[in-house]
């Protein structure tokens, strides 16, 4: 177990708690996401985290991924930028994502960017279907890597 | 608090997400018999999909969570499990 958050490099950021409730003392959605200018006014809470690599994180050389779940409320598309060799080892066969495209925006993301970025990673995005979360405007993602003729270039988009 | 949400699902629902997408991926890897390798979760909230890895066997789980209160249910919740 590892407390930290996934980004593209090594940092220290700031996790704002609970920022995409619904209303004032409405639901909350349980969403710890990395604080920005717009999230950082309706959190509940400002924590500062270590954050670092999925590469750095999970052994290189180990054992087949079987299942990697991806939920990290918006930091999508620099988690998986920070997973460049996990992906081009095709260590990952199936990779299930939550995506909420406004926590995405919020973090300088946007679907179609993080399309391009899994694309780039080899794993079949546009054959996973968009199936709507129980939160209305989230979508749940399961996907595997596409054939093994697909090379993960050096440099990600 | 920052769990509430969640704890609803799981009273209502018993699941929370797409659990069933874990345990499906899981019958593929045995149905094929191949041996499991490691569960990823990331982004894992209080554990929910890690607990799950764990009961189908998984041999290796790796967890990450950065919230200070979600984190803290996550080694509870694996400790207890």
């Amino acid at each position: 177990m590892f407390k930290v958050a996934v980004s593209d490099r090594s940092e220290c950021v700031e996790m704002a708690a609970g920022w995409h409730k619904i209303g004032g003392d409405g639901i909350n959605l349980g969403g710890n996401a990395v604080a920005t200018a717009g999230t950082k006014e309706s959190a509940d809470e400002l924590e500062p985290v270590y954050a670092t690599t999925l590469d750095e994180l999970v052994p290189h050389g180990g054992p087949q991924i079987n299942f990697a779940k991806l939920d990290v409320e918006g930091s999508e598309c620099k988690a998986l930028r920070g997973g460049r060799r996990l992906f081009a080892d095709r260590r990952v066969e199936v990779l299930y994502m939550e995506v909420y495209p406004k926590a995405l925006e919020n973090l300088g993301c946007s679907v179609t960017q993080l399309g391009e970025i899994l694309r780039a990673l080899c794993m079949d995005i546009d054959a996973a279907g968009w199936k709507p979360d129980f939160f209305e405007g989230t979508y749940d993602l399961t996907m595997r890597p596409m054939g093994t003729g697909c090379v993960v270039p050096e440099v990600l988009p | 608090m920052v769990n509430d949400f969640v704890s609803e699902q799981i009273r209502n629902h018993g699941l929370y997400g797409d659990m069933q997408v874990l345990v499906a991926a899981t019958k593929k890897v045995k149905a094929e018999g191949r041996e499991l390798g490691m569960m990823l979760d990331c982004g894992a909230n209080i554990g929910l999909y890690t607990m799950l890895a764990h009961s189908l066997g998984y041999p290796k789980i790796v967890s990450v969570e950065a919230s200070d209160i979600n984190f803290a249910r996550l080694q509870e919740n694996v400790m207890l499990n």
